[in-house]
Order: C-alpha cells, then structure tokens, then sequence
C-alpha cells in the first residue's frame, strides 16, 4: 500500500513538473526554428498588397526568410524594427527585432542586401514579421 | 517620401483631406498589463500603425493582434487562439477624434482627451481617455494609458485561468510619429 501511494505521488510530481515546464516556456527562440518558406521581400509584398486572403493561406504563422534591401531601421529602446524592400507603392516588410543590438552586432546598414528569418504575422499597410534575426 | 504615399490612402480613412498637418507612425508601441496577486502577464506589440491629423484633430491607430508578444508561449498562444481569436479578428483599430490644443510653434507636452471606437476582437467599443502630445523637434509624440475589460469585447476568460487575468487590462500606448511630406 505504502509503494503504491510513493509511486503514485511520484507520478503526480513528475505531471506537475511536466505541467510547470509547458506553462513557463519562454518563447522559442526563432533560430531553433526551421525556415517553411523562401521569397524576395518583392513578392512577399505583392502577394499581399494583392491577395491578402491568399497570402495569409500561404504565409500567417509561418517561419520564413526573407531578402530584400534595408530601407530603414527605427530603434526604439532596446527593440528595432527594420523595414526591408520598401515597394514604389508605399509598404514593405516591417520586421521586428529585439534586441535591436543583434541589427548593430551584424554590422545592419541602410542600403544593404540582407535576408531576414522571422514569423509572419499578417499585412498592416506592410507585411508584418516579427522574432527576426538576420541570416545573412 | 515616396514610402510615405501608401499612408495618404491609410490617413484617408479618417482624415477628409490629407493636409499638411499630418504626423504618422508604423512604429508604435502598445503594451497591456494584466496584474494579479497570482501572476503578472505583460504583452508588447511594436508594429503599431499612426496616424495624427492636427488640424482636423483625428486620430487612427492600426495594429496586428499576433504582433503582440509574450514572455511566455503558451500565454501567446491562448491569447491568439482562444481569447482574441486573432486568425478570425486579425486586426484591432481605433478612430477618433480628440480635444484640447496644440501649438505645433511651442514644443512642449499637450494634455489633451481623446474619443473615439475601439475595434477588437470583432467588436466596437467607445471609449475616452486623457493622453498627452509632445510637439518636439522631428514630430509629435503621443501618449495614453487606460483600462479595458476583456468582457466589454466578448472576450471569456474560463474559471480555470480567471484568479490569473485581471478584470481590467491595463493598455499603455506611446507612438513618436513623424510628419508626412
């Protein structure tokens, strides 16, 4: 009697830490993360400036890289937002970073061709990622 | 600033005429806090969309629900699929309108009021708030802090996680908008 309530509290601990450890899990880091798709900021761009519906299908809630050039970076404490591949029509990529020394750390300048991993998360006027991190 | 043209058609939506008194932002910070004797939960979207008109003294603010991040990813997850349902209500928008003065010629911090409807979660919801607008060297920078109940929106929260979540969530906004050439 006394073996089976030790195993059963044993049971109910290891549950409880299984439990703690799901509730506690930080968000993932997005480089642990494998890439589901690859496009040109461009095409990212235009597949929702011209089907949003269509696009969501294909890219919301996806891990995805992205190339394009680095129109601008706005630092705002320590987070950054970098707006890759501005189109003639006014939007772009609009890709979150935090920390925004991860941009300074790569050396990130306005002009350069980069690629950009981060999580899709819809169209606001830009396509928005976020979780970024730079591939290349 | 040919970066800039798309917002004319954003700043259509409320602003009649796009004038030269029109400070904008992709770049806006909102934040909302959920503070119980149990947990804290904190929750930070920095891809808010701006737009201020001085002159006609409107406002509209455009922001993607799954831009908000949380420490936690099971808290992200639930407030993604559960609470906001955010792949059916994806955005989350306010309009309005606001009162009090500000002289574009003397930076300094403006209190005003603003009002206007909240769209979240499929649903819209008046509110009104004090908030202040710096006038400052490259712009203006708004902020506002309030409270809004998940209930106000259709939001259940169930009895397993209610001793967790707050009744009123506490919504801090700061966007440093530029103005649109």
């Amino acid at each position: 009697m006394r073996k089976k309530i030790i195993i059963f509290l044993a049971v109910a601990l290891v549950c409880l830490a299984v439990a703690w450890y799901w509730y506690n899990k930080p968000r993932e880091d997005i480089s642990g993360k494998n890439t589901q798709l690859f496009i040109s900021a461009a095409l990212l761009y235009e597949g929702y400036h011209s089907d949003e519906t269509a696009a969501d299908e294909r890219f919301l809630n996806k891990v995805i890289e992205v190339k394009g050039r680095v129109d601008d970076i706005i630092l705002n404490g320590n987070d950054a937002v970098l707006m890759l591949g501005m189109q003639p029509g006014g939007g772009g990529i609009s890709c979150f970073f935090s920390p925004a020394s991860s941009l300074e750390m790569n050396h990130i300048k306005e002009g350069m061709e980069v690629v950009v991993k981060g999580k899709c998360t819809g169209f606001n006027m830009d396509v928005n990622l976020t979780d970024c991190i730079i591939i290349l | 600033m040919k970066k800039f043209i798309l917002y004319i058609g954003f700043c259509a939506l409320v602003i009649p005429a796009a004038s030269a008194q029109v400070y904008i932002t992709r770049t806006g910070v909102i934040q909302f806090f959920s503070k119980t004797p149990m947990e804290d939960i904190k929750a930070e979207n920095n891809q808010v969309y701006a737009a201020i008109d001085l002159s006609q003294k409107t406002m509209a603010f455009s922001m993607l629900m799954k831009s908000f991040l949380f420490r936690k990813e099971l808290m992200q997850e639930h407030f993604n699929e559960n609470y906001v349902e955010s792949d059916r209500y994806p955005k989350s928008l306010f309009k309005g309108t606001f009162t009090g003065d500000v002289d574009l010629q003397k930076p300094q911090i403006y209190n005003i009021r603003v009002q206007g409807v909240i769209t979240l979660h499929g649903v819209e919801k008046s509110i009104s708030t004090p908030a202040t607008l710096e006038v400052t060297a490259d712009g203006l920078t708004g902020t506002a802090r309030f409270n809004l109940l998940p209930q106000d929106f259709d939001i259940t929260i169930p009895g397993i996680v209610r001793d967790k979540i707050a009744r009123q969530i506490d919504v801090q906004v700061k966007i440093s908008c530029k103005p649109v050439n």
